[in-house]
Order: structure tokens, then sequence, then C-alpha cells
């Protein structure tokens, strides 16, 4: 990551391209998380679900898709990106922590069939706020070490596409085992 | 070795020691991981080393001790923090047993270890066919290390041999190569993905040490969640090869989509490419699921779910293990499939036949093979879902067909040389036609529910595997031979293995329809004496197999060793790896490739390609 060469336009359009294929086999694993909530335990969600909780942490993600892009956008325009994309992170921390107390406090049988998808969901997209977050970090530590420029930012592209994909999945989620 | 340029400062060569440091790293790091976390988790729930939790946290710091020491810590973890990348990729011998990142390195790795893999499996199949000469127990101590051995034997095969050998080796070989690209577009993850394999075999491997499991490849619950805590190892080992293979899938995609040569149009691109490109797709695609499932099955032991276990809905693991499970099956075939057409129009002098036929028919088998998962559970599935995966399963013998007419319109007044790689194929089309049709028949409901279970499934399935695809990639082994060791195999060794192969395989496994139709279960460390007779057959045979596995693979290493120098191009190929030096240089080629016709043009001049 610190030898940024220069990309030609052929080069950036093979390294956003095959991210996607990563993104779309990510995709999957959650596909299968949230049909196996369905099938396990059918329509309908317990009263004890901590519904303003999953909305806070909904909102959080949300709200930090804008920095996020705020970011990519000074670095696109060849400026330093990195302090945008460390408020994107510190949303996106404050919405695990909201998860991890959200654990500590469950109200919802682990056993029951709802509870164990809801932790298995939930546990898996931890995993991957957790895995956002430290790309996030990464790229805005090499952007503060000025490794970036306006033509030179796949990586910080990559990262972008990662979180967004980790918001738009907890958007899914939260409507699978919040509302449904 | 010919890299020493004047830049590598030692006058004499690093020495075994120097060569082999990084790998002993790994592995000393890797033991480190995982013996420190399985005594620090054990010491604090106050449990034995041998118990769950344990066990499966170390794995995991035993899996990162392993990469990291291989040189990923260097070479890929570093950089997130600033430093350059500082990792020396070695030379010589060297280049082989440390972290790497050129693709040709990598498919070496994934050969040797497959092959490596292979012939373990296959000496626990010796052990089971020993076990069944007679119809009482004799070899093995219960029938419950009977039901461990085949276990190791299938996870091993499917997982860690089928589909890594073809696509592991030959993918990540020839793809750049074939495509006239300098690597592959994520190196560093490319050099990863061998190293997620080996904690994955050996996981699978060690797992008897801790009870193994009793539950065979398919890993089926209820019984799964009351196994020994071999069978965490089982979901862990096929999690870790399920990231290798991942790691493959994303690297041939993309490199195939947006690496190939000037004028290598989607519609030029070769037949084994074109496999490759499909296999990756279902890779891509289902390699995630079965690892999600892997999870939940996990969480069932360890955490106290019930997703699977008999308070939880067990038919849904078989859905999730047969959605990887069957397309698992063209993830194996489909590159088998890309050998034979690219090997036959080699052999017979002739333009392939109905290139775009096969091309859909390898389209067509990806979008069916996601739709037939349910043949393997017609007997306990629901009613209702019987005939619809019935007909698909039946449907998908159509494009199957197209490889078929490809193959044998090429070889159709062809000018045939039956050199080693060409019989391989030939035998692979003769034995995969018989695993094909006899997968018709089991996808019939009613003769199904007849079969299920007996050794005619037992000899279908190896008629697919072991007939299509271990032969296919023995021709693949051969045909390639000169390109990544620069020499020629022996070739009346060659020949004469591959006769030997045949005849073991066919008498054998011919065997097992027999067995099944008079009712051999499969699975069973005993039986009635009445199959007495065809089960010692089969034996005898299989070691005959096993033997010939031995003569086929020893030839090769010992032609790499001592076999004369085999020019650029042996067979007189025109894709591209054959037009450059064997084997490839660093990059591939000494100039960018431009691609200025199609590649099957043999026989009357049109056509060709510039280096």
């Amino acid at each position: 990551m610190t030898t940024v060469q220069d990309l030609s336009d052929a080069g950036r359009r093979m390294y956003r391209g095959a991210f996607f294929l990563f993104v779309l086999a990510e995709a999957m694993i959650f596909v299968t998380l949230f049909s196996t909530r369905f099938l396990l335990a059918g329509m309908g969600h317990p009263a004890e679900v901590n519904g303003s909780l999953g909305l806070a942490v909904t909102l959080l993600l949300v709200a930090s898709l804008a920095p996020l892009f705020a970011g990519i956008n000074r670095i696109r325009a060849g400026r330093r990106g990195a302090g945008m994309l460390g408020v994107a992170a510190l949303l996106g921390a404050l919405a695990l922590a909201l998860i991890v107390y959200d654990w500590a406090t469950l109200a919802i049988p682990v056993g029951s069939r709802y509870g164990e998808n809801y932790v298995m969901s939930t546990g898996y997209h931890a995993l991957h706020i957790l895995l956002g977050l430290t790309g996030l970090l990464i790229v805005a530590g090499a952007d503060s070490r000025r490794e970036f420029n306006a033509a030179n930012h796949w990586q910080v592209g990559a990262a972008a596409v990662f979180w967004s994909f980790v918001v738009l999945t907890w958007i899914a989620l939260f409507a699978v085992f919040f509302i449904f | 070795m010919s890299e020493h340029s004047g830049m590598i400062g030692e006058a004499a060569g690093p020495g075994w020691l120097g060569h082999a440091a990084p790998m002993l790293r790994a592995a000393l790091w890797g033991a480190i991981g995982f013996l420190a976390a399985d005594w620090a988790v054990a010491a604090a729930l106050g449990s034995r080393l041998g118990a769950e939790w344990p066990v499966v946290t170390g794995f995991f710091a035993g899996s990162t001790g392993w990469v990291l020491g291989g040189g990923a810590l260097e070479a890929c973890v570093r950089p997130w923090f600033g430093p350059a990348p500082a990792w020396d990729e070695g030379i010589g011998a060297g280049r082989f047993l440390r972290f790497h990142s050129d693709h040709k390195i990598i498919g070496i790795q994934y050969l040797v270890s497959a092959t490596v893999t292979f012939l373990l499996a296959g000496l626990a199949a010796m052990l089971m066919r020993l076990e069944l000469m007679t119809p009482k127990l004799d070899v093995f101590a219960d029938a419950q290390q009977y039901n461990e051995a085949f276990g190791v034997h299938g996870s091993l095969m499917l997982f860690a041999v089928s589909v890594v050998a073809i696509v592991g080796g030959f993918g990540n070989y020839f793809v750049p190569v074939m495509v006239g690209a300098d690597d592959m577009t994520y190196p560093r993850l490319n050099g990863l993905s061998w190293w997620f394999l080996v904690p994955g075999v050996l996981a699978i491997l060690l797992s008897p040490l801790v009870g193994g499991f009793q539950t065979g490849w398919t890993g089926y619950a209820p019984l799964a969640a009351q196994d020994a805590v071999g069978q965490d190892l089982y979901y862990l080992g096929i999690f870790a090869l399920g990231l290798s293979s991942l790691f493959t899938a994303i690297n041939v995609i993309a490199t195939t989509l947006y690496m190939r040569a000037p004028g290598l149009s989607m519609g030029r691109l070769p037949m084994f490419v074109w496999a490759m490109l499909v296999t990756s797709v279902l890779n891509l695609i289902w390699v995630p699921v079965i690892g999600t499932g892997m999870i939940f099955a996990l969480a069932d032991r360890i955490l106290g779910t019930h997703f699977f276990d008999a308070q939880g809905l067990p038919l849904l693991w078989q859905d999730l293990f047969w959605l990887f499970g069957h397309p698992e099956v063209y993830i194996i075939m489909l590159p088998a499939w890309g050998l034979w057409l690219e090997i036959i129009p080699v052999f017979s002098r002739k333009r392939l036949f109905g290139y775009g036929w096969a091309v859909a028919g390898m389209l067509g088998v990806m979008f069916l093979s996601s739709y037939v998962w349910t043949h393997h559970m017609f007997t306990t599935v629901a009613d209702s879902r019987l005939v619809p995966f019935m007909t698909t399963t039946e449907l998908i013998s159509i494009p199957t067909g197209f490889m078929y007419i490809a193959a044998l319109g090429t070889l159709w007044k062809g000018r045939i040389r039956l050199r080693t790689p060409m019989l391989y194929v030939l035998m692979s089309v003769f034995n995969f036609l018989i695993g094909g049709f006899t997968g018709v028949f089991l996808s019939d409901v009613p003769a199904d529910f007849q079969l299920h279970n007996t050794y005619f499934v037992v000899a279908h399935f190896h008629y697919t595997i072991i007939g299509g695809m271990v032969f296919a990639w023995l021709a693949g082994l051969y045909y390639w031979f000169p390109k990544y060791t620069g020499r020629l195999y022996s070739e009346g060794w060659g020949k004469l293995a591959a006769w030997l192969v045949f005849l073991g395989f066919n008498c054998s496994f011919l065997g097992m329809f027999v067995a099944g139709f008079d009712g051999m279960n499969r699975r069973v460390a005993e039986y009635m004496p009445y199959l007495g007779g065809i089960n010692a057959w089969i034996s005898v045979w299989s070691f005959v197999l096993g033997l010939a596995f031995g003569i086929a693979i020893l030839n090769l290493l010992i032609s790499a060793a001592t076999g004369k120098r085999a020019g650029d191009n042996p067979w007189g190929g025109k894709t591209l790896e054959w037009q450059t030096s064997s084997p490839p240089p660093h990059g591939n080629f000494a100039r960018p490739p431009v691609v200025t016709g199609d590649f099957y043009s043999y026989g009357p001049e049109r056509g060709v390609t510039t280096p």
C-alpha cells in the first residue's frame, strides 16, 4: 500500500471491478444468514428486542456515510481526506460499541429459535464492522502519510466500497430482525 | 538455478537451511500459536488440552502463526502501517518454501501439496479396502476407526485435492500465462491463498488425534452434534480450505476479465481459461454459503445454539451443504473438461470442433449446477421437491453433452498422436461417460430410492471424480510437464502407468456397481458374507490402482530431475503458454504478447499467434 504506482485507467477499472467480486462473496454470507433466520424462526420477532438500540446503530452507520464520501471526494480532488475518514470510523466504532452493549444486556434467550439467529447475524455483522473499521483506519493512516493522490487512491475506494457494503447490510439486517 | 542476477550480493547460495528458513519459521510459529492457545484456554477453563474450546482457539492461533510466519507478516501486514513491503522472495528452491507472490511458484506449491494430500488420502483408502477384503472387522480396532478413515479420505479428497489440484495448481500457473498477463490481479492475496490450504489439510488429517469424526465428508447433523472434538476440526479445516478457494476464485475471474493480452477477446479465450472462469464463479458464489454453514454447525457444538441438531432443523444442514456440495461436483469437473478440450486439438492436429457450443455448454452447466442440489437428498426431503430436482438434474446432461460433442467432433478424422497426456484424456472421456450415465440413473427418483447409500453411488461418484477429474489432472500433469519443469518425461513409463491406472480403476470401480446392486451399503466396515467375493476382487484391483498412481507420480518426479531438455514447445501447441520459454520467466513473457488469431486453428495454416 505504500508503493502506490501510477495506475492506468485500465488498472483502476481492474482493481475496482475485482474488489466487487470480494463484496459479492461477502454478500452470499448474509444471504445465507438472513434466509436461515426466516427458515428457522419464521416471521415476527419477540417483544424483548431492543428496537431503539437497533435504530441508533442504523442511524450511526448511515450517518457515517457522509464523512466517508466527503473524505473520498477530498482525496479525489487531491486534498487530504484522513480526518473525514477518521470521523466515519469513529461513528462506526460507536455503532460497534452499541452492538457489544446489546450483547451484554441481551434479553432474548440465545437458545431460542429467534435468539440464535439474532446472535449469529449480529455477531457476523459486528465482525464485518470490525473489518471495515480496520480498512478505514489503514487508508486514513496511509492518507495522513500522503500516500495517495488524485489519480491513485483505489485502496481508499476499496475501503469505502466495503464500508458502504457494511452499512447497507446492516440496513437489511435491521429490517430482517427488528421490523419483520 | 538460473536466476542469479548481479543484484543478489551473495556469491554462494543460501544453503538448504536458508532456503527453508521461512517455512521452518512458519511451522514454529504455527506450533507455538497452537500449543500456547490450547494450553492457555485449557488452563482458563480447567478442561483437557483436547477439549473443544482449547482445540478451536488453538486452530485459529496456529493458523495465524503459520500464515504470518511464512512471510505474510512482512509482505502483507507490515505495509498497512507505513513501512515499505520488505520481503525477500528468495531464489532457487527457496522460492517454493516461503510466501511468494509469483503465480507460477504458487501453482507449483498447490500442485505439490495436492499430490501429497492425494497420496495420504489414498493411503486411507487402501486401509479401507484392506479392511473390506473380508466380511469381518480385522484391520481397524472398531467400526468407529473405519468411519474416521473414510471421513478423512473423503474430506481431503473432495475439499483439498479434487477442487484444488486443477484449480489451484494449473489455474494459478497457467491462467495468467494463457491470457498473456504477467501475473494475477492481486499477487499477494494469491500468495496468501496457499498458506490457508495447509492448516485446512492438517486439521482434517490430524482430527483422529482428538477423536476424529464419524459423519464422513458430508458431516450430516444431528450425528455431527454428538461427535468427538474431531468434528470441530472438520468444520474449521473446510472453512480454511474454502478461504483458499475463494481467494483463488477472485484472482482467476479478475485476471481473465481484466488482464487479457491485446487481441485476446473473450471469444478467443482458450477452453481451459473458460473452464477456470466458470469454475471460479461457482466457487465465488457457493463457498461463502458452506463456510457460513460450517460456522453455524460449529456454534451448535461450542456455543450451545441449535441450528442443525435434533432440536433444530437437521435438514437445513443438508441443504446448506449440498448448495455448495453440488456445484462443487462441477467445480471439480469443469476444469477437467477444460483440459480435455485443450489437449485434444493439440494431439489431433485439428481445429477444436464447436468452440461456441463448448463454451455455451460450460455456461449452461454453471447455471444449472446451482439448481440440482436436492438430488442428494431424495430420501429425506418432502415429496414436492422430488420431481423438480429430478428434472433439473436430468437437464444438466444436455450441456454436458456439448462437451462430448466438441471432444468427439475434434477427434473425428484427426491425426491422433497417442502420447501419454492424450491417452489420459481419452480415458477420462471414456470413464466420465460411465460416471455420467450412472448419474442419470441416480437422478431418477425411483432408481435413487433403491440405490441410495449403496456402493452404486460410491462407484458413480468415483467414476466422475477419479475417472473424470483425476485422469484429466494426470493428463494435465503430463501435458504441461515440459512447460513447468523444462524437461521431458519418460514416455514409456508414462504410458505403462496410464494403462495400469486405467485397468486398476475400471476393474475395481466397475465391481462396486455390481456390489451396490447386490445390496452392499456404503460406509460399513463389516458386511454380509455373500458379498465377500466381489469385495475381495475390488480390493485387489484397488491395490493395483494405488500402485499405478505411485508409478505415474514417481515417473514425473524422476523425469523432473533427469529428463531431457524439452524446448519451448514440444507438442506444437498454439496457446500462449507454449509461446514463451520453459519454464516461463518472472513476468511470463519477454515481450508482451499480441494475439492475432484463434488458438485452435491446427492443420491448414490460418490465424497465428505472435509472442
